[in-house]
């Protein structure tokens, strides 16, 4: 899965090839195809793989007894450590999934395929508008803020625009995200 | 001397304190209602849409015309602050014959579970049985669910329209509920036709209103009950026109001169809930008989000359109400356009004020709402049996009262009251 | 107990709305040679609610109508001395009608000192307590009248019938407003309606419908023999719940675009796991008006 994201991520899905991933994971094209019919098909399997990881990981902070304002902190420094650590996991999201979207159009429209992460996100919005934290809005208003935000900054960084490291904007960009979506009188 | 009546069977009941002389004739009858609910203010601070669901649930029995005066008073106030509230003919149409069919089944119970149980039991004779009566009321009311879903208690009218969507599958079904409560109504209910109802003598009558009918006659009742002869019919419903009437008098009815009179509740050290309900500072008598001389309905003239304006004029303008009921909504379902819209939505707005009055199947039902930044600030309404059956002075008596006095017996007096087809938890919402 | 059912009923603080609804009956003829009213607020009966009042005849059943309030009074005696009077000699109590079993629209009228007999909102109350083995609830505002038809034949046959943790028939109440509704396919694809007044789309998302959270036959024992109120377009207002009548009862309450109420029963990740899945596809033929204007 590593293997095959990491290609993916890097080349591009139109220019990785079965054998050249078969080959990176160490296994015969023969045997990589009983796993994988398809490219399209090891292509779903992977956004599915990336968003249960995603969501696994909001999850764990949406059940964390905190307010708001930390879970956004967490949720942003979650998703930078992940563009450091597994940037084949964030730059495959960007640069595949939503970029070759004919490639996902049957099985995985609108957000079947990424389910457990956007499941978490709603989770999130709604127990924070609930607690009153939140201001009441479109769901999608303020999914796109948050989402779009971040995308745009691990892309800014993966094109080496950033002059500091990216961890050394979690602070101002949680603090910005709060301020956008927080509940006022 | 003092008597203290209770009159049951009539959605709660009423206390009246009958003033009697030596022979037992009535010479005063002051109406009390002892109960007391306070609709009005569980209203305070709610959506208005919720009067909607809160209002029918005022009376068991006429709810669905709580829900239209509701949802009239929301549209005036949304009129009255610049929202342009459109309807269609088809909402318009569905309205009418709901609230027709609510008015329909009320009278058809009244004849058999108070006219025809009063007169047995004044001739100490074994009653009709109500049940043929009741299965076409119950018709009634299904024919009313094909469209609003339940009766009672149904809140399918909304600001610009109502909720439901029918097919022809809906108005064949009404016909044939309409055709079978028509051919009750003139083959057991009374023997004629349904057209010329209430346009020849009474005593022509047979049927089950002609048996209750024979009586009256014999008790001599039949021009009793006089009231004022003063006339409202407030409300602006296809069966029946509005107006004020008064000796030969017509006059448009001018909403601003309907008001509530409190003066002899239990809140002001009086004997009642109830508010007596006054036009231009005056009781008026509301109801099938104020409608039927307002609009000048054919056959009236005739029951006038031959009763006066007493018992069987009140009861024949009710029975012959039932004819014009099954004619309105035979011409709704006829000419209802199931193509238009059930439901235009209207703009919302924070703040206003609205009036609703609806012919209700007692007389003219009246809501007021004023709505502030989105929430009920203040809600009113005025029931039918408020203008009939308030506390007068002896000078001057409420509309009940009045009929009530000179009869010969308590128990004559009873059955005149029950003329105004009484209804308790109306009266003290 | 007899072959025929004795039967006394009598009213609280009420619109008398579940009366009527019960003689919507269509086999009334049918179950008034089962039953005899001892006493009825407007069928022919043999004792005047006077009478009732100075007798406290014995019954099968007491069926209460209406809210309760201890010194509130019927003919001239308090409803507590009527209500127990009339319940110690009866054999099964009947909570007819939202108000009589939890307090219901009347409650709203005086909080504090109105309750319904068998619950206050959703605590058990004092009569409960005393009246537990004869106590059948039926909530509803108003009742269905096959539900009360039911219950009165149950009882005349002598057959028990398993009640929920509100004393509820579970054959009548077991069922969700939800279950049985035509709309059921537009909220199974998450296709909300998109105004009142069509006969297509959910009313769950937007127009506040507590269908899929509310206990009660509608859709199955339909209303009138002919509806429902979701069938007329019109959102389950929850009228046999405890929490009735709730605020703001056409429209959906949410937060961040989701439902502020799930399901019964159906866990907040779940739904939205099930819900943003199904939302994902557009099917067509759930999104066309279902027939011509004129059919």
């Amino acid at each position: 899965m590593t293997k095959a994201l990491e290609l993916f991520s890097k080349e591009g899905f139109y220019q990785t090839t079965m054998p050249a991933i078969a080959l990176k994971a160490g296994m015969s094209v023969g045997n990589f195809y009983n796993y994988f019919a398809s490219k399209e098909t090891l292509a779903k399997e992977l956004i599915i793989y990336i968003a249960e990881l995603l969501g696994g990981e909001i999850r764990l902070i949406n059940e964390t007894p905190t307010g708001v304002a930390e879970k956004i902190r967490a949720i942003v420094r979650m998703y930078f450590r992940m563009a450091q650590e597994r940037p084949e996991i964030i730059e495959y999201f960007l640069r595949v999934y939503l970029s070759n979207r004919e490639v996902f159009k049957e099985g995985c429209e609108g957000m079947i395929c990424v389910t457990p992460f956007a499941t978490e996100m709603m989770i999130f919005f709604e127990e924070g508008v609930r607690s009153k934290e939140l201001r009441d809005q479109d769901f999608f208003s303020a999914f796109g803020l948050f989402m779009g935000y971040l995308g745009g900054m691990v892309f800014l960084n993966g094109e080496k625009i950033l002059p500091k490291a990216i961890n050394e904007y979690e602070e101002s960009i949680s603090e910005n995200i709060y301020q956008a979506l927080c509940y006022r009188e | 001397m003092i008597t203290h009546e209770l009159i049951e069977r009539i959605e709660g009941e009423a206390r009246i304190d009958f003033q009697c002389d030596r022979h037992g004739g009535v010479e005063d009858a002051i109406i009390r209602f002892e109960h007391f609910r306070g609709m009005e203010r569980v209203l305070e601070g709610r959506d208005p849409l919720d009067a909607l669901v809160i209002t029918p649930r005022v009376c068991g029995i006429c709810g669905h015309s709580h829900l239209m005066a509701a949802v009239r008073a929301l549209e005036s106030g949304l009129r009255n602050a610049g929202v342009c509230v459109e309807l269609s003919s088809k909402a318009v149409a569905l309205r009418a014959l709901t609230l027709a069919s609510e008015l329909l089944q009320n009278h058809i119970k009244w004849v058999y579970l108070v006219l025809g149980y009063q007169c047995a039991k004044m001739e100490g004779k074994g009653a009709i049985s109500p049940l043929r009566g009741l299965e076409i009321a119950s018709k009634a009311n299904t024919l009313s669910a094909l469209f609003s879903g339940q009766w009672p208690h149904s809140s399918y009218a909304l600001p610009g329209g109502v909720t439901c969507d029918p097919t022809r599958l809906e108005i064949i079904h009404a016909h044939r509920l309409l055709d079978e409560i028509e051919r009750f109504a003139h083959t057991q209910l009374w023997n004629g036709e349904v057209e010329h109802f209430g346009c020849e003598d009474l005593s022509l009558y047979s049927g089950d209103v002609g048996t209750m009918i024979g009586v009256l006659e014999r008790l001599e009742l039949s021009n009793k009950g006089i009231a004022h002869g003063r006339y409202l019919v407030a409300g602006e419903d296809g069966f029946s026109a509005s107006g004020w009437y008064e000796k030969g008098e017509r006059r448009c009815v001018d909403s601003a001169l309907i008001q509530e009179d409190d003066r002899h509740t239990f809140m002001r050290g009086g004997k009642t809930y109830a508010k007596n309900a006054l036009y231009d500072g005056e009781f008026c008598e509301t109801g099938p008989l104020a409608r039927a001389i307002v609009s000048n309905r054919s056959g009236i003239e005739n029951l006038i000359r031959d009763y006066g304006e007493g018992v069987l004029s009140r009861v024949g303008a009710r029975l012959g109400e039932i004819g014009v009921l099954i004619r309105e909504i035979r011409h709704r379902l006829d000419t209802i356009d199931l193509a238009e819209p059930s439901y235009i939505s209207p703009q919302r707005a924070g703040s206003y004020e609205g009036i609703g009055i609806v012919e209700a199947p007692r007389g003219s039902l009246i809501h007021k709402v004023r709505v502030r930044e989105g929430k009920i600030e203040r809600y009113e309404i005025i029931t039918p049996t408020q203008w009939n059956l308030g506390i007068g002075s002896a000078a001057t008596p409420s509309v009940a009262q009045q009929a009530m006095r000179g009869s010969q017996s308590i128990s004559h007096a009873e059955l005149i009251f029950r003329t105004f087809d009484v209804c308790s938890v109306c009266t003290t919402h | 107990m007899n072959s025929v059912v004795r039967i006394v009923w009598i009213c609280g603080i009420t619109c008398n709305g579940n009366t009527h609804s019960f003689l919507n009956h269509p086999a009334l003829e049918y179950l008034l040679a089962k039953i005899h009213f001892i006493h009825h607020p407007v069928l022919p009966s043999p004792l005047s609610l006077q009478e009732v009042v100075s007798t406290l005849p014995e019954s099968d059943i007491l069926i209460f109508e209406g809210a309760y309030r201890p010194d509130f009074e019927r003919a001239g005696m308090a409803m507590e001395d009527l209500f127990t009077g009339l319940a110690d000699k009866t054999g099964m109590i009947i909570a007819l009608g939202s108000c009589a079993s939890f307090g219901g629209m009347m409650k709203q009228c005086r909080p504090e000192e109105i309750s319904g007999i068998a619950f206050d909102r959703e605590t058990p109350t004092p009569l409960l307590k005393r009246y537990r083995e004869k106590m059948v609830v039926l909530s509803g505002c108003p009742i269905h009248p096959e539900w009360l038809a039911f219950v009165l034949q149950m009882a005349a046959n002598g057959t028990p019938m398993p009640l929920d943790t509100w004393y509820r028939p579970q054959a009548l109440y077991a069922y969700l407003v939800h279950q049985g509704c035509l709309r059921g396919e537009y909220f199974e694809w998450k296709v909300d309606a998109h105004d009142f007044g069509r006969k297509e789309g959910c009313l769950f998302y937007v127009q506040g419908c507590q269908g899929p959270m509310t206990h009660a036959s509608c859709n199955k024992i339909l209303w009138n023999t002919v509806s429902s109120k979701t069938r007329a377009g019109m959102p389950c207002i929850g009228c046999t719940e405890p929490t009735f009548p709730k605020e703001r009862l056409f429209s959906t309450q949410t937060y961040m675009s989701i439902p502020a109420e799930m399901p019964l029963g159906i866990p907040k990740r779940s739904y939205l796991a099930l819900a943003g899945a199904a939302k994902s596809f557009r099917i067509k033929r759930l999104e066309e008006r279902m027939m011509d204007d004129h059919a």
